[in-house]
């Protein structure tokens, strides 16, 4: 043994190594033990049937295809299909088309620039299934133009070398965040000699998109490495490539392949005709190759303003990659903020206030012309100007898309209710091909002394509803009719009423082909004159296109909340001027040149500001139960089931709480864990999946060879015993701001009720999809996936969708709740604004798919409502949603996966704050441990509040889960059953037997050394 | 000290050289740390610890000199275990090509400092098969 010495101690080495491995590799195995689960497929509860009616049917969520079976699968996927292509035919907005150069009718051999016609950006980069040039299922878009019989210069094309990154296994389009990109002139001359006979059109694809994390840059390097500029602005390398194209070809049609309203004044210049087509999924560019062709005629507009110079918008200066720092982040840090993931360095104060997108540009346009505000001034103009002039700022007004038909519309009649104005119009199609027609309703309201003393800001112009008509023949009229919720014509009032308010005097209903459009509408009703378009020339409006009445002041209509809560004041803390006063001054229309924002607002935050920062805030309540006095109402069982609560209303809190307190007070952190896989909440119901996604769920369908549905045969104990046969990845539908540019309802509820569908088939409880946040800027990297400027426009168009998806079985989780505007610093940026401006703004984009549309969850933002995280905020996720909105859905974070002890020091894990403000379960944390991180807190400190918040938590879970396709093929005398996955006994075995022969080959060491001295 | 550097063996070199690597994996996970890479200040230490070992088997390696070179091997890897803990959310975002759990940015650090961990443990397990000092007779 004593020769062995050597071996004993190398072995030592080998095996201790290993056990250190081992112990840290099984800590973190535990952690993301749903991540793992998920990727092995593994079930960590079974249902272990009991003896019930077994004539009753308990398929509660049936598919509107039909049994869950192969041959019904190939149905879901071609409705699937269409939906996708439909959105794009619906969505796509025609914004330039001289000479009717479009449609395309009888050309056939064209060419194609732009790195983008080969690398198109398909979706921007975050949740949901990517679609990538090595994707299968889809179609390029030479695939459509081939489809609609265009023959495409494939000389030009091949010509292309793909980036690295070009089949998009990370990261997406391979320009995310930027403008650059594009092949350079040298490659372009190269390319026009390869051009042929493919000179009957040239198609230029041009694109941005952003990506999670990554706003677009407000400023970066241009192409020719001098300039700066922009990433939305055109880039040297597209300018030459427009020009050359432009001297080569007859014919120039762009496609704005972009998520992001793209600068495109001087792009006009090199172009016959322009189509904003947006993301366009995996099969959209069949709905492009459409209209090109003259298949389709477009319908679609534009969800978002294209001004000529992006940064004009008074909400840049303080947001994006330009966000200001606290002037004092560094004493910020020092005091709270040891680990370095307080992230709370960093502030955005919101001085655009209201004025977001065409409620700016409109705005100030309609005091321009009217002469007051100062709104002619130059502060804010384009670089150059004298004076600030509407057309020289935009390109295409919100609302703009143009028809290859043209059509009119008259009000036929306005009834002005209570409650509602339902206004009838009928519109004619006075062109030569038939087209659908967009009937957009805007109105203007008050903004008298009473605003202008208490600082009541209004949008000259805002969208209150619209419809959309079905295929019109040439010379076929219909009569439209579009009801408006006054509710979306009342102001906040946050100085003196503390609530809504309907201003007293003249209000206008008008309708128009775009917002500016409507708004000259407006003006010409009022005997305005001077008005121009968007190019300057001037126009007159037409006053029998808008609808006039009166109202007196009335702060009464909204005192009360639907859910007869009084509405008032939550977000005071949320002004910076209640911290510190004067420090911040918020854009108003009563004077442009004193409000404009024309330098970044930052602040050295005080005390009370980063007690906030710090997220210690919880204090518990002074009537808060013991601990042990709510641990003693746990255990007791009541016989209630899963498959019994289903028709158990969410207001009978006595009986959910008697179904949660059958589990152990250890099985209630669970009813907080959520991650792609959610656990078993103990007894109370399975684990899950959930999915994620805004245009596309994240994950696949799967049809089991046994059981020939989506469910996998189980044997007599509930095990799973049945292998996949057929999986099917999960659509990519257009990007947000395509499908919400249909204006068409019934697309929005198949957009729902597509991804619902495909839920119910993966058998996903929920779904984040309904992207609802505010475009505050044109730069916000998530553009893509959310709807629009216009907070109504967002509230209108969630609601179809939203209460689609609910019909199917699973719900829908629009996010991020609420003011989740950049990607930039978005964990953790303090954002300070009026009261006004969110409850108009971000909130009432969320307040459609939640309080109207009644979605089954939600997910929740990164950012600060002012010092405090969105997740930690009582004012928003109690006070507003629960209680003046009567939500009752489940409320989950944004990401936080917790880790345990380990790094337990980041602003999003302050649990007890987030628990205590009404947030229920915390993203990515499937081993829950954020709440058990609370539950040893509140045992240790006696606190049985958190506790009794936890129970909440988990009865909003149950009551989501209940009343979903999880219960599908439940029975009410069926028991869950928790598994424990073989591979954490594994782990457990490995690190047994490692410890073990560690310490043999220590003691073994230690011997043969023993030895070898004594012989020595 | 001369006569020490004489006496000692290609297997102390082999953990001199192990050290080396572990202090410039050190140096990456500085870099690492200061981009709000998430992980553990004790990763540090503990190769801080191994490097000192392996100092002090220069000047000692007497009757426990066995159990001091034991030190390092078991510490750099634990090191990094305790990276690639720390890691794993940036390295889980790239693979899945999302942005939830870590920063992707920081992946080629994470691979970087696992990659010379894992060099500098195996590199110092195997002194501990041999003997570091020549024998003396």
């Amino acid at each position: 043994m004593r020769k062995l010495s050597k071996l004993w101690f190398g072995l030592t080495a080998v095996l201790a190594s290993l056990l250190c491995v081992a112990i840290v590799g099984t800590s973190v195995a535990y952690d993301y033990a749903g991540v793992i689960n998920d990727a092995l497929d593994i079930q960590t509860s079974k249902i272990v049937k009991g003896e019930a009616d077994d004539n009753a049917d308990n398929i509660y969520y049936k598919s509107s295809f039909g049994d869950f079976n192969e041959e019904n699968l190939k149905k879901l996927e071609a409705a699937t299909r269409e939906q996708n292509i439909a959105e794009m035919r619906e969505g796509a907005a025609l914004l330039k088309n001289d000479k009717n150069v479009l449609p395309l009718k009888t050309e056939k051999k064209i060419s194609v620039f732009g790195f983008s016609a080969v690398q198109p950006a398909y979706q921007g980069s975050s949740a949901g299934n990517k679609v990538t040039n090595n994707t299968a299922e889809k179609t390029d878009l030479k695939a459509a133009l081939a489809k609609e019989g265009f023959e495409v210069n494939e000389t030009i094309l091949n010509a292309y070398t793909l980036p690295s990154k070009a089949n998009g296994t990370i990261g997406g389009h391979p320009s995310a965040g930027t403008g650059a990109g594009e092949e350079t002139p040298a490659f372009y001359d190269a390319r026009l000699t390869e051009v042929d006979d493919y000179t009957d059109a040239a198609i230029v694809v041009l694109s941005r998109v952003g990506a999670e994390g990554k706003d677009m840059a407000d400023d970066e390097l241009d192409d020719d490495g001098t300039t700066r500029l922009s990433s939305l602005a055109l880039h040297s390398n597209e300018r030459e490539m427009l020009k050359k194209v432009r001297n080569r070809f007859e014919k120039v049609i762009v496609l704005l392949n972009v998520g992001n309203p793209m600068e495109v004044e001087e792009v006009k210049t090199y172009c016959d005709a322009m189509l904003y087509m947006g993301l366009p999924g995996n099969y959209g560019f069949e709905g492009v190759a459409e209209i090109l062709r003259g298949k389709v005629n477009p319908s679609g507009h534009l969800a978002d303003t294209y001004a000529v110079n992006s940064l004009s918008a008074p909400a840049n200066v303080n947001s994006g990659t330009s966000t200001p720092e606290f002037t004092n982040a560094a004493q910020i840090s020092e005091q709270i903020d040891e680990g370095g993931s307080e992230n709370a360095s960093w502030i955005s104060f919101q001085a655009e206030s209201i004025y977001i997108g065409y409620r700016y540009y409109e705005t100030r346009y309609a005091d321009a012309i009217a002469g007051v505000g100062n709104a002619s001034d130059a502060v804010g103009a384009i670089a150059g100007a004298t004076s600030w002039k509407y057309a020289d700022e935009i390109s295409y007004p919100f609302g703009y898309g143009l028809s290859y038909t043209k059509f009119t519309q008259k009000i036929d009649s306005v009834n002005v209710g209570s409650d509602e104005i339902e206004m009838k119009v009928t519109v004619t199609n006075s062109g030569s091909v038939a087209g659908k027609s967009v009937v957009q309703v805007y109105a203007q309201t008050p903004y008298g002394k009473y605003e202008k003393d208490n600082k009541v800001e209004k949008s000259a112009i805002s969208l209150v509803g619209f419809a959309k008509t079905k295929e019109l023949a040439a010379g076929a009229g219909e009569q439209v009719t579009v009801t408006v919720d006054k509710y979306l014509l009342a102001s906040y009032d946050y100085i003196n009423e503390k609530g809504y308010i309907l201003s007293g005097g003249d209000y206008y209903l008008a309708i128009g082909e775009n917002a500016h459009d409507a708004l000259n509408n407006v003006l010409a009703a009022q005997g305005r004159t001077g008005m121009t378009d968007e190019n300057g020339a001037s126009v007159t409006g037409d006053k029998d296109k808008a609808y006039k009445f009166s109202q007196t002041h009335d702060a009464n209509k909204y005192r009360m909340s639907t859910n007869d809560v009084r509405v008032t004041n939550q977000f005071d803390d949320c002004d910076l001027n209640y911290f510190i006063k004067d420090s911040g001054k918020y854009l108003s229309r009563n004077d442009w040149k004193a409000t404009f924002p024309t330098s970044q607002t930052t602040v050295a935050a005080n005390d009370d500001m980063i007690k906030l920062l710090s997220g210690e805030t919880y204090e518990t309540p002074k009537d808060a139960p013991t601990y042990a006095s709510v641990e003693a109402q746990f255990g007791k069982d009541s016989g209630l089931t899963l498959a019994m609560m289903r028709d158990v209303p969410y207001e009978d809190k006595i009986t959910w709480r008697k179904f949660v307190l059958q589990i152990k007070i250890e099985d209630l952190p669970n009813g907080t864990a959520e991650g792609f896989t959610c656990p078993a909440v103990g007894t109370l119901s399975p684990s899950f999946k959930v999915g994620d996604g805004c245009d596309s769920n994240m994950g696949s369908i799967t049809i089991y060879e046994k059981s020939g549905t989506t469910r996998p045969n189980t044997d007599a104990d509930g095990n799973v015993d049945d292998t996949a046969k057929v999986k099917r990845t999960n659509l990519r539908y257009c990007s947000k701001p395509t499908l919400t540019g249909t204006f068409n309802t019934e697309l929005y509820a198949g957009r729902g009720k597509m991804m619902g569908e495909e839920s119910l088939w993966s058998n996903l409880m929920e779904n984040y999809n309904v992207g609802a946040d505010v475009h505050r800027t044109p730069f916000g990297g998530r553009a893509f996936e959310y709807m629009s400027e216009c907070p109504n426009l967002a509230y209108l168009a969630a609601i179809p969708e939203v209460q689609a998806m609910e019909k199917t079985g699973s719900h829908a989780a629009p996010k991020h709740f609420a003011g989740n505007d950049q990607e930039t610093h978005r964990e953790g940026v303090a954002c300070f604004f009026t009261e006004q401006g969110f409850r108009e703004g971000a909130l009432r984009a969320f307040e459609g798919a939640l309080k109207v549309g009644k979605a089954g969850g939600l997910m929740q933002s990164f950012e600060r409502l002012g010092c405090t995280w969105a997740s930690a905020s009582y004012a928003m996720n109690t006070q507003v949603l629960r209680n003046e909105w009567g939500w009752k859905g489940n409320i989950v974070t944004d990401a936080a996966p917790a880790r345990g002890a380990t790094n337990f020091n980041g602003y999003k894990n302050h649990a007890k704050e987030v628990l205590a403000a009404g947030t229920e379960q915390f993203c990515l944390d499937s081993n829950a441990g954020h709440a058990k991180e609370v539950l040893a807190w509140a045992k240790e400190n006696n606190d049985g509040y958190l506790v009794e918040c936890m129970i909440n938590a988990t009865i909003s879970w149950e009551y989501a889960i209940a009343n979903s396709v999880l219960v599908n093929g439940m029975s009410s005398a069926d028991k869950i059953v928790q598994i424990t996955p073989w591979w954490k006994n594994a782990l457990i075995a490995v690190i047994v037997s490692l410890s073990a022969l560690t310490a043999a080959a220590l003691a073994l060491s230690a011997v043969s050394k023993v030895m070898k001295e004594k012989e020595a | 000290m001369k006569e020490k550097l004489k006496n000692k063996t290609i297997a102390y070199w082999l953990g001199c050289a192990a050290a080396a690597v572990a202090l410039v994996g050190l140096i990456v996970y500085g870099v690492y740390k200061g981009r709000a890479g998430e992980g553990t200040g004790w990763v540090f230490a503990l190769i801080i610890i191994g490097i000192a070992a392996q100092v002090a088997l220069f000047f000692y390696d007497g009757k426990f000199g066995g159990f001091i070179a034991l030190v390092p091997p078991i510490l750099y890897f634990l090191a990094m275990a305790l990276e690639l803990s720390g890691g794993v959310g940036n390295i889980a975002d790239e693979i899945s090509d999302i942005v939830m759990f870590g920063i992707r940015e920081l992946v080629p650090l994470n691979y970087a400092v696992t990659a010379l961990l894992g060099i500098a443990g195996i590199a110092a397990i195997v002194p501990c098969f041999m003997t570091r000092e020549k024998q003396t007779v």
